[in-house]
């Protein structure tokens, strides 16, 4: 069984996003940048499916600039047997990824689609959708549990009213949540190695993709700053200003 | 916010809260700080908290011992936790080389009264059983060093500061800074603040808080990453088992420290190739900043750590860190009075800022309060750089010193960034002829002569190197002959005026030269009466005089001059470095030599020793002045720079039968050392008055007021501590003294030598050195430590060879 992760290079979670001072978009200059978190727990499972047995390789696929090679390079050093590099300058919309991730799958053919539930840059949550539809595969989405049953899959689902359990066919796709795994940290003797494992890069062009944006972007800004908060004298005073003043209770 | 205030301090990271601690510590509580964001937000935040110990130099060293000393007791004076973990620190020796730094920075910790044991590989893995030793020389301890948590820290000084009523605002941007009178006015996004004092330590801003008052404060950082691994097996044992945290391990041949971190292990490598960063500044945004790490540059690093620590390389990597770090050319911080401005203070350019902010706030404390800092700071000094340091020399020095962390401190070093810069106009000539160069000021100047096929390298080491053959070679020319040295990096410059007479004699201690033509060597003392600047002067016309000071400190003296200077146009002071070139020549053939290229006459009735003439060399005009610092014969020829290789040439036609002979810099040293000749920041120091370091016969406490009296009365009447000699080194075989190093008197600590070299012309191996003066007498025998060998010396006359001076008034 072949499992392919998608994974995507976004600015790392601890930085303090600053916004362009032209509103066109956010700061990305020399900023730290790492795995989108959801999509590690893609990769953990599907190196861990691969150490039980049930698979035999796993492929990590990312779209993005020359850098994104990095992002590729991490995923190989916790486990992943190669990568593929789809080479894109500039935002990718969802659709787009989709329609480049059904190239990828025509033609690697692998059994399972991993990725991460959502993109903590755009917060989008689209893509495994969109990539079900266009391949016509059942989908399960933000996974928190995985258990193969026979040639099927059971998928435990985090949603608002509590746990969902679904079973789906394969070939299939899954997208991760954060509570699926710990993902493992690469050691450093394992990132060298990550070195050396080969990623095979695509220009758009070759695959014939029609990535133009479909969404028009009119203005980022910064959310609005938190005012200072007070301090109350006692609980009294609490209760007093939650009822009439914030109106919460 | 306040509108006035004593001090104001721009910048919250740990640099900027221990001046402002230290401010209100010394009395003045009425000091605020201005940060933009949050305190540490800068590059404090992410510094992996190390105190080492270790440095090179005598007054760092000082800094860094009394910062470790002072974060010890913080918790207990503000109740705030700072995380001092004192684990020790152990740095790893794979050379003999590296082992003979260990021995050089022992004399120097000795002196300093650092604590520092030596390690054999098996006591190395006695404390590090997960480190491997086999290939190992040996290691040095610090048993007070650790690490501490850098926040934390910054907090506790932060409530001291304001415990003792300082005031910390912010968020609150500085946008412009007003000189007014003495003063200055800081304006913010908040409101104004005026104040008598400003303190710049504004880390990765530095640039930008400069340009805001025109200075070009020479930082720039650069990125350095850290890697913090999760826990491994082995070290969690350990803490199970209740044992102590293995300590700091320094790796100086593979260039990382490593440290436990939460039952992991952290390693920061200095690499080559680490980028200069935030060229232009950072963003005005920016906060608690991280750059996208590169390990492919650690690479190299990574693997002999886990060579030597393999448990690093058996546990996954949790977080890579890559920061902004501060930096110089140097490395060493930048700590002092700005230049040209008044009550303008710089605390930038730290790369050890954790270390180095406890000691760097408590010297500027005393600076701002009490007029003078009680430790020399001339290695740390702002003044020490000049108008050469241009951005793209920053870019470049910045990073090779970044990368030259864990290099071996050779003292002879000479780095080769940015080189060569500013080279006197008979540089080709001087290469030509075997010349290979140092650096100093930005100036190229020739270290020796590579000669009959020795290689045109230098060789650096911490013993008699290639080089030791060269400058015999060379000082026995300049015995026997007649020898050619480049000084045109000397700073030179003129003071003029109704008021020159008066002003200068305030300035220094020595009397002036009365008669025109006349030269005298003057000292400029600091206002508490230590040596701050050492002056050739020579009195030009009635009102004007010409000075020449050590090339290295021109804007220290120039700026220490324009500081006393009348401002109303009755003095008028004159840089002249740029314009005139000196080249010397010395030796008993010199007046051979130069009645051979000039038609002047230069008998010893119509020119005498101490005096200067206008004569000619060739067509070219030259002022020769008869002094040197070799201890023979000879004259210092000024002249306009663009004649220099006109009367270079001339002097080498004319010198060819006289056997002259060029020579360097090391050369000059070990001549001027059998001379007993002082330098300043060696033999001569603020911490030491001028009777101390031998300069009686340079001062005239009863000539009129000076810079400096009243205080050193006081200080004769309380008595000196050392006493300025002049060593001979019994038996030595391949190491010469090279300053720093302990002298002994019945096993205990009597004083450190502060210079040495091989005196060819006496066949003696000689050191200068400071000792207490019970022991200070002639005939007396020491012991002196040379790179952990112990050798017996003797104090000599001073200036052993030629003490009569007869040679140079021959």
């Amino acid at each position: 069984m072949k499992i392919l992760v998608a994974i995507k290079r976004v600015i790392d979670y601890n930085v303090q996003i600053r916004v362009k001072e032209d509103g066109s978009g956010v700061v990305t200059d020399n900023i730290k940048m790492s795995t989108n978190p959801p999509d590690d727990n893609a990769i953990e499972e599907a190196v861990k499916i691969k150490e039980s047995g049930k698979a035999t390789e796993v492929i990590a696929v990312t779209i993005g600039e020359e850098k994104a090679q990095e992002t590729l390079r991490k995923a190989l050093a916790v486990g992943a047997d190669r990568g593929i590099h789809v080479k894109v300058d500039g935002a990718v919309e969802p659709l787009a990824v989709s329609k480049i991730l059904q190239k990828i799958v025509n033609k690697e053919k692998p059994d399972l689609v991993f990725m991460g539930k959502q993109a903590i840059d755009d917060d989008c949550n689209q893509t495994g959708q969109m990539l079900s539809a266009l391949l016509n595969w059942p989908q399960a989405t933000f996974a928190s549990k995985i258990y193969f049953k026979d040639d099927k899959l059971e998928v435990v689902r985090e949603i608002d009213e509590g746990l969902e359990t679904i079973e789906v066919s394969l070939p299939a796709i899954v997208t991760c949540d954060l509570r699926l795994n710990e993902p493992r940290y690469a050691s450093l003797p394992n990132i060298m190695k990550a070195k050396k494992k080969s990623i095979e890069q695509f220009n758009i062009s070759d695959l014939g993709v029609d990535i133009t944006p479909r969404v028009q972007q009119i203005k980022v800004e910064e959310p609005p700053k938190r005012k200072a908060g007070i301090k109350v004298a006692n609980v009294a005073e609490l209760v007093q200003k939650l009822k009439n003043e914030a109106k919460v209770i | 916010m306040k509108s006035k205030a004593k001090v104001v301090v721009v910048g919250g990271g740990v640099v900027g809260v221990s001046a402002l601690y230290h401010l209100a510590k010394k009395g003045w509580s009425d000091v605020v700080l201005i940060e933009r964001k949050e305190l540490t937000s800068g590059s404090t935040w992410h510094a992996a908290g190390l105190l080492p110990l270790f440095n090179m130099s005598y007054s760092v060293g000082q800094l860094h011992k009394y910062a470790v000393n002072l974060y010890k007791k913080l918790e207990e004076e503000t109740g705030k936790n700072v995380g001092f973990s004192a684990v020790s620190n152990i740095r790893l020796a794979s050379t003999r080389d590296r082992m003979d730094e260990y021995h050089q920075y022992a004399g120097v910790a000795k002196t300093i009264g650092v604590d520092v044991k030596f390690l054999t590989p098996q006591q190395v893995k006695e404390i590090w059983p997960l480190c491997r030793v086999d290939d190992l020389v040996g290691a040095i301890q610090h048993p007070e060093d650790g690490y501490i948590q850098p926040a934390d820290l910054t907090q506790a000084l932060a409530t001291g500061a304001r415990n003792m009523g300082a005031e910390i605002y912010r968020n609150t941007i500085v946008l412009a800074m007003k000189q007014k009178r003495d003063g200055w006015i800081v304006e913010t996004d908040k409101g104004s603040i005026e104040s008598e004092h400003v303190i710049s330590c504004s880390g990765n801003f530095a640039r930008q808080t400069g340009k805001m008052v025109g200075l070009d404060i020479p930082v720039i950082p650069v990125e350095h990453q850290y890697i913090v691994t999760e826990p491994h097996p082995e070290i969690l044992k350990r803490k199970k088992a209740g044992l102590p945290e293995m300590g700091v391990l320094r790796d100086s041949d593979s260039r990382w420290y490593m440290r436990e971190e939460a039952g992991g292990l952290i390693l920061g490598p200095y690499e080559d190739g680490a980028p200069a960063c935030y060229l232009n500044g950072p963003s005005k945004d920016s906060e608690f900043e991280l750059f996208q790490e590169d390990l492919d540059r650690l690479a190299p690093h990574i693997e002999g750590a886990i060579h030597r620590v393999p448990a690093f390389g058996e546990v996954g990597v949790k977080k890579v860190y890559n920061g902004a770090i501060c930096y110089t050319p140097d490395g060493n911080p930048i700590v002092g009075p700005a230049w040209g401005l008044k009550n303008f203070w710089i605390n930038e350019g730290h790369s050890f800022g954790i270390t180095a902010a406890g000691g760097a706030g408590w010297q500027l404390a005393e600076w701002i309060i009490d007029g003078e800092p009680t430790i020399d700071m001339l290695g740390v000094e702002p003044r020490r750089y000049g108008d050469y340091v241009t951005k793209s020399y920053l870019k470049a020095k910045n990073e090779e010193a970044y990368s030259h962390v864990f290099i071996v401190h050779y003292p002879d070093e000479e780095r080769p960034a940015a080189r060569p810069l500013r080279t006197a106009p008979c540089y080709d000539r001087m290469k030509n002829l075997g010349a290979v160069f140092g650096q100093k000021f930005g100036w190229e100047r020739p270290n020796f002569f590579a000669t009959d096929g020795m290689e045109q390298k230098d060789d650096w080491s911490f013993r008699r190197s290639k080089w030791f053959e060269a400058i015999k070679k060379e000082c026995q020319n300049v015995k026997n002959n007649v020898g050619l040295l480049d000084m045109t990096a000397f700073a030179k410059s003129r003071i003029k005026g109704p008021k020159a007479e008066e002003f200068l004699d305030y300035l220094v201690a020595n009397k002036l030269p009365k008669k025109i033509g006349r030269i005298n060597l003057c000292h400029a003392l600091n206002t508490k009466g230590g040596v701050h600047s050492e002056f050739t002067i020579m009195r030009e016309a009635v009102d004007s005089f010409y000075l020449v000071s050590a090339g290295g400190n021109l804007r220290l003296d120039h700026d220490w001059i324009k500081k006393w200077m009348p401002t109303d146009g009755s003095v008028i002071f004159e840089d002249l470095t740029n314009r005139i070139g000196v080249l010397v020549v010395a030796g008993p053939k010199s007046r051979e030599l130069m009645q051979k290229v000039s038609t002047d006459d230069f008998s010893n009735e119509n020119f005498q020793w101490l005096t200067a003439q206008n004569i000619n060399v060739g067509y070219a005009p030259v002022n020769a002045m008869r002094v040197n610092f070799v201890g023979e014969l000879g004259w210092e020829l000024h002249h306009p720079i663009e004649y220099q290789n006109h009367i270079f040439d001339k002097l080498m036609d004319a010198g060819r039968n006289l056997n002259l002979k060029p020579f360097g810099i090391r050369a000059m040293n070990s001549l001027r050392i059998e001379k007993s000749y002082k330098l300043i920041g060696t033999e001569m120091s603020i911490e030491y008055s001028p009777y101390e370091s031998g300069l009686e016969r340079f001062i005239h406490p009863n000539k009129g007021n000076f810079i400096g009296l009243d205080a050193l009365n006081k200080w004769r009447e309380k008595g000196f501590e050392n006493k300025l000699v002049t060593l001979e080194v019994h038996n030595t075989t391949n190491a010469d003294v090279l300053g720093n190093n302990p002298i002994y008197h019945n096993d205990k600590i009597v004083g450190r030598a502060t210079g040495g070299e091989f005196g060819f012309r006496l066949n003696k191996s000689v050191a200068l050195a400071m000792v207490k003066p019970d022991i200070g007498h002639v005939g007396q025998k020491l012991k002196v430590d040379i790179l952990g060998t112990m050798h017996d010396v003797t104090i000599m006359n001073e200036s052993p060879y030629d003490p009569e001076n007869k040679l140079l008034r021959a």
